[in-house]
């Protein structure tokens, strides 16, 4: 479980970009941070993993002030991905990718195998074992950047913008690990993200960040239901929401909205 | 009141001039003088992480003269020397643009576009460089890396810092 409690945060010697927020990250659920750029989203999520740490406030991970720890320290309860996975990869093959942040714990080598066997089978790289890492395409280096966090077994993932740069395909294969991860193993998901579609589709909660304030802290289908005006704070409405609000219908997937169409189309006449 | 590009090249000139012609304790006044300068002008991550390379960098010089068999006394003024210096440099590059340096650099200077050019594109890639290895810092902190230790387990742990720019 992640806390905030009254945090505050500004870069030294710069104007504060995080105000007085609190919030509680439960754990097992999926959620979304949204905001425009510069709204605070990834100033908070490093706030979590004690990258930073606020200036006054408190952030609690499993009830534990981290104002004293490091990322390392935590590493083993929260998982952080950040967005160019390409400043990360120093192994030559992914398992040694996968297998550094045990080796930095010291874990054993008999422990390690089966971590780091478990974390590439969970974002579908076990066939990939032997491979270099540099040589895999954009999509799969963002899974083993998250098979690398996940090889530490923590108990909540923060992905910062894990869409970005994927083609459609790729998007829904990582999307359908996260939601596996989070149904099946119950991790804690925080998705930065820009993508409407992707917080609508599969995240149950929704935080959103505008100019470093929390403005809406709820459930998804709440935030898009059409009764908030989400452009103030510099967001977009999907079309399949507006269309659903419109219509009085709430569909996830064009195939679902397609059949509840046909059904009060059917249903007027 | 702003001083040109040029004043300042010529400033850093002779600071370079100075830490030579200079004794010892005028040397480090000027640097005391530079690094108040410096932290006035950019007290930010990137100058603390710049001011912190560079001591280390400055450390590692005096240790190899002195195993090399210069004097202590000797090791130790080639080292504040360097470091007054680069200090200088720092400053410049802190307190003006690298076009405007690359512009006085031609036309005060004469210096031919192609060595103008040279210098702004390597200094342009500092900044971008340092934004890097703090990215990779941080990327590699959350999976378990700790810069924790002795100075030599320190080193050898950050080679997982450098190796991905490799």
């Amino acid at each position: 479980m992640i806390e905030a409690q009254a945090v505050n945060f500004a870069y030294r010697r710069g104007e504060p970009v995080i105000f007085d927020i609190s919030c509680t990250i439960q754990d097992g659920e999926f959620v979304a941070l949204l905001g425009h750029n510069g709204s605070g989203k990834t100033t908070l999520s490093r706030l979590f993993m004690a990258l930073d740490h606020p200036r006054s406030g408190q952030v609690l991970v499993d009830g534990n002030d981290i104002a004293k720890l490091e990322p390392a320290d935590l590493s083993v309860k929260v998982g952080y991905v950040f967005q160019n996975p390409d400043l990360q990869i120093l192994e030559d093959t992914v398992f040694d990718e996968v297998a550094y942040g045990l080796k930095c714990k010291k874990m054993t080598e008999g422990i390690i195998k089966k971590q780091v066997a478990d974390a590439l089978t969970a974002m579908g790289l076990e066939d990939l074992v032997d491979a270099y890492p540099r040589a895999l395409s954009f999509g799969q280096k963002r899974r083993l950047g998250v098979a690398a966090a996940l090889a530490l077994q923590p108990r909540t993932l923060i992905l910062d913008e894990i869409t970005n740069g994927q083609d459609e395909q790729e998007k829904e294969d990582m999307m359908a690990y996260l939601r596996k991860l989070n149904e099946e193993k119950k991790i804690t998901i925080i998705l930065i993200t820009h993508d409407m579609n992707i917080a609508r589709k599969f995240t149950k909660r929704v935080l959103v960040l505008n100019d470093g304030n929390l403005v809406f802290d709820g459930a998804t289908h709440d935030l898009f239901d059409g009764k908030n005006n989400i452009e103030q704070w510099g967001l977009k409405q999907p079309v399949l929401s507006k269309l659903g609000a419109q219509l009085g219908l709430e569909a996830l997937t064009p195939e679902e909205f397609c059949q509840k169409v046909e059904l009060k189309a059917g249903d007027s006449k | 009141m702003r001083i040109t590009a040029f004043t300042q090249l010529i400033l850093v000139l002779a600071v370079t001039a100075w830490v030579f012609l200079l004794p010892v304790p005028m040397v480090a006044t000027i640097l005391a003088l530079e690094l108040v300068l410096l932290l006035y002008i950019k007290h930010d991550r990137m100058t603390m992480a710049a001011i912190g390379a560079l001591t280390v960098f400055t450390g590692m010089m005096i240790v190899l003269q002195l195993l090399f068999g210069s004097s202590l006394y000797v090791s130790l003024t080639g080292g504040l020397r360097m470091f007054v210096m680069t200090t200088a440099f720092l400053c410049l590059l802190a307190a003006t643009k690298i076009q405007d340096i690359a512009q006085a650099l031609v036309e005060k200077f004469h210096l031919p576009c192609e060595y103008a050019f040279m210098l702004t594109t390597a200094l342009r890639f500092v900044p971008d460089f340092l934004t890097d290895s703090q990215t990779t810092l941080d990327a590699q902190s959350c999976r378990g890396y700790s810069n924790r230790g002795n100075v030599l387990k320190r080193l050898y742990s950050y080679l997982a810092v450098v190796k991905p720019w490799l």
